[in-house]
């Protein structure tokens, strides 16, 4: 779960960082913080989206007149959940820190660039010698002097190098201790005073560690973009923790309606079917022997979408989600829809009980009406795509 | 030959009373594995398909001493507590097919088991067969002759679908498998590619590998890196899932925890690109890995033939 630049800086004020002065506008309310002159604070909108200095999120009003104009015309866009009003500060210095998980040592690394402020993939790219890393041993943690001698190695001197890697690990124990996936500052600007002050924060928790989080942390948010079949889909495993289904469902252009099960073939499931010259509609996946209520639910959302013209359930030979359960589920999706019976339905299933669920499915062809095409693992996967894609041209 | 598991493998199930744990204890037993032992804390006493059930490991393994491997089907939230006992009382091979697990908690366990020399494989992993010797975890489900036919071809797989569905198609082509691995797909992998990879570069028993993998990580282009650097040396067949991505904003999770595309590097694009260069056949399908399997044994033949290996 990717929190918001005001979320962040909760989380890096309770681990002892310390953030700008601030205040946040919601859409009915009105600016606050005016201890401060206007010309003294700076808009941030709070989205979950990067570069919002190149896209205009970031403002700083002349007046207050220019404050309620900028948050007004921010929140005409959805993607806008509130404003961040903050004290602007008055910055001598600007560093880059951030923890990580790094997939390739496979653990936990601290990296810190004395050239903070710019992007890090762009700095990376032009001088990778001003970013300096330290991998750390998830036995042993961070040690300060470690830190110390990273950011000595990073270009710091005198005091800084004892300040900064003091930040340095305040971060990691805050991404340690809250399951972050990312936690990053960039800036951490140090004043004209010789204060080190968190400008921003991009923080990403693990969502499979969210069950841990510490009561009254994890964020209360509306879902403000999400599609409605997208919130629907992801509803689905909330309620019941047996199997996963639509946990990731994406709307794409196309007219082919995807019901994919499993994680890796429901991708190349995707791949294939493009490959044929189709034009998937959506693309969704059930996995992990889920039961068939769920099944059910993502079916009907799958087929809730306008103009389809097929749908394509397919996966690969499956070694333990039973085949005929959430076939079954499939088909009380089909028979509460209204569109089911008049769209050609290509099923490409193989797995435990594949025998009784494709007698099940004839059967329900010949009396119900369905124009049901079965393939077992006989017929590729890439074949019956190749079929889905014939069919809907007719 | 095979590698991680065979006729000698003896099991102990953690979370062997659960839905997937007890099913998959009826199947390795079916299969002819031997499962000795389930753990499940506050239900030792019991049995599950005729296998007793102690409140922890160090009961197991006092009545069962020749236990040598553990799969593991206990809820993320008691995961790494699991694992660690496994690790604490000695296991040397433990497989995960536990799904969701905290990033935190598969770092720590991977860091405790490389101090005391020990294979996690997993998590989210469907599991690990040696076809006609033995099988950990749910791999292959209840009939795995279905699907995996004994041979020498062996099979790393990030995906449980397709790794059964490749092993049938070999299995069509008249090709068989030395050992099958599923290594889950997350972002932190107990075993990654070149890990498993570099187990059957020692398995005089397997001449070629394919690889199953998709867009995400670095896992396949850690597997280019050991080909080029000459770390892995027998023949590779990759298939990569996930093309698709192309289509989608950047960093969308797809099907897999550890299946986002973030930067260039993890891009399918890439990963075919390094692999084919490193001379990894690449399928573009997947009903075309058996004969790709074939044209590497045919040009690995004529290199030994050449080379008067």
């Amino acid at each position: 779960m990717k929190l918001y630049e005001f979320e962040g800086k909760q989380l890096l004020a309770r681990g002892g960082i310390l953030t700008p002065l601030g205040d946040i506008i919601h859409r009915d309310s009105e600016a606050a913080l005016k201890r401060f002159t206007a010309d003294e604070v700076i808009l941030k909108a709070q989205m979950l989206e990067g570069k919002r200095g190149k896209n205009g999120y970031i403002f700083s009003p002349g007046d207050w007149s220019e404050v309620q104009a900028k948050t007004q015309q921010w929140f005409k866009s959805q993607k806008v959940a509130s404003v961040l009003i903050e004290e602007k500060l008055k910055k001598s210095e600007e560093y880059y820190v951030s923890c990580l998980y790094n997939t390739i040592p496979r653990q936990a690394e601290v990296v810190f660039s004395a050239y903070g402020g710019t992007d890090i993939e762009e700095l990376s790219q032009k001088f990778p010698k001003a970013i300096v890393r330290l991998p750390i041993d998830a036995l042993e943690g961070l040690a300060p002097w470690q830190a110390r001698q990273l950011v000595k190695d990073g270009g710091l001197e005198s005091a800084d190098i004892v300040r900064v890697a003091d930040i340095l690990v305040r971060l990691y124990n805050i991404y340690n201790k809250y399951d972050c996936r990312v936690a990053e500052i960039n800036p951490l600007i140090k004043t004209v005073d010789g204060e080190l002050i968190a400008a921003d924060a991009k923080i990403e928790l693990d969502d499979n560690a969210l069950f841990r989080l510490p009561v009254g942390l994890l964020p209360d948010r509306l879902p403000t973009e999400e599609n409605p079949r997208e919130k629907a889909a992801k509803e689905i495993d909330s309620f019941d923790y047996r199997g996963s289904a639509g946990s990731t469902y994406i709307d794409l252009p196309g007219d082919i309606g995807v019901l994919a099960s499993g994680g890796g073939a429901s991708m190349m499931a995707m791949d294939m079917l493009i490959g044929a010259g189709g034009r998937p509609a959506n693309f969704t996946e059930y996995s992990g022997n889920p039961p068939r209520s769920k099944v059910k639910r993502l079916t009907e959302i799958v087929l809730s979408k306008p103009n389809l013209k097929g749908l394509w359930i397919v996966g690969a030979t499956a070694n333990f989600t039973d085949i005929f359960e959430t076939l079954m589920g499939v088909v009380e999706g089909l028979r509460s829809s209204t569109v089911a019976t008049k769209i050609p339905i290509v099923i490409r299933r193989a797995g435990p009980r594949d025998e009784e669920a494709f007698a099940m499915l004839r059967k329900i062809k010949k009396d119900e009406g369905f124009d049901l095409y079965l393939f077992g693992n006989e017929t590729s996967i890439g074949k019956s795509a190749e079929v889905m894609v014939e069919k809907t041209k007719k | 030959m095979s590698i991680l598991i065979d006729k000698n493998t003896t099991v102990v199930v953690q979370g062997i009373t659960g839905r997937e744990g007890s099913k998959a204890t009826s199947e390795m037993l079916r299969y002819g594995t031997s499962v000795l032992a389930g753990v499940t804390p506050g239900k030792g006493g019991q049995a599950v398909e005729g296998v007793p059930v102690y409140d922890n490991m160090q009961e197991a393994l006092t009545n069962h001493p020749r236990i040598n491997a553990c799969a593991v089907y206990v809820p993320p939230v008691t995961l790494k507590d699991a694992v660690l006992e496994a690790l604490g009382n000695g296991l040397k091979l433990i497989q995960i097919f536990t799904e969701k697990v905290p990033i935190k908690d598969l770092v720590y366990l991977r860091a405790t088991a490389q101090k005391v020399g020990a294979v996690i494989v997993g998590p989210s992993s469907v599991g690990i067969i040696t076809p006609g010797q033995s099988k950990l975890g749910s791999i292959g489900g209840g009939v795995p002759e279905r699907m995996f036919a004994p041979g020498k071809i062996g099979i790393i797989s990030k995906s449980g679908g397709l790794c059964s569905e490749v092993a049938g198609l070999l299995k069509t082509a008249g090709l068989g498998v030395s050992t099958a691995v599923g290594i889950g797909g997350e972002v932190i992998a107990g075993s990654d590619i070149v890990d498993i990879g570099r187990l059957f570069e020692k398995d005089r028993n397997t001449i070629a590998v394919v690889v199953v993998g998709e867009v995400g990580g670095a896992y396949e282009s850690l597997l280019a890196k050991a080909v080029v650097e000459g770390a892995i040396k027998k023949p590779y067949v990759a298939i990569i899932g996930g093309r698709f991505s192309e289509l989608l904003p950047s960093a969308t999770r797809l099907g897999h925890a550890g299946a986002i595309v973030e930067g260039n590097e993890s891009s399918f694009e890439c990963k075919v690109t390094t692999l084919r260069q490193a001379g990894v056949l690449v399928a573009d399908k997947i009903h075309e890995v058996p004969a790709l399997v074939q044209k590497q044994l045919v040009k690995n033949k004529s290199n030994k033939a050449r080379y008067g290996r």
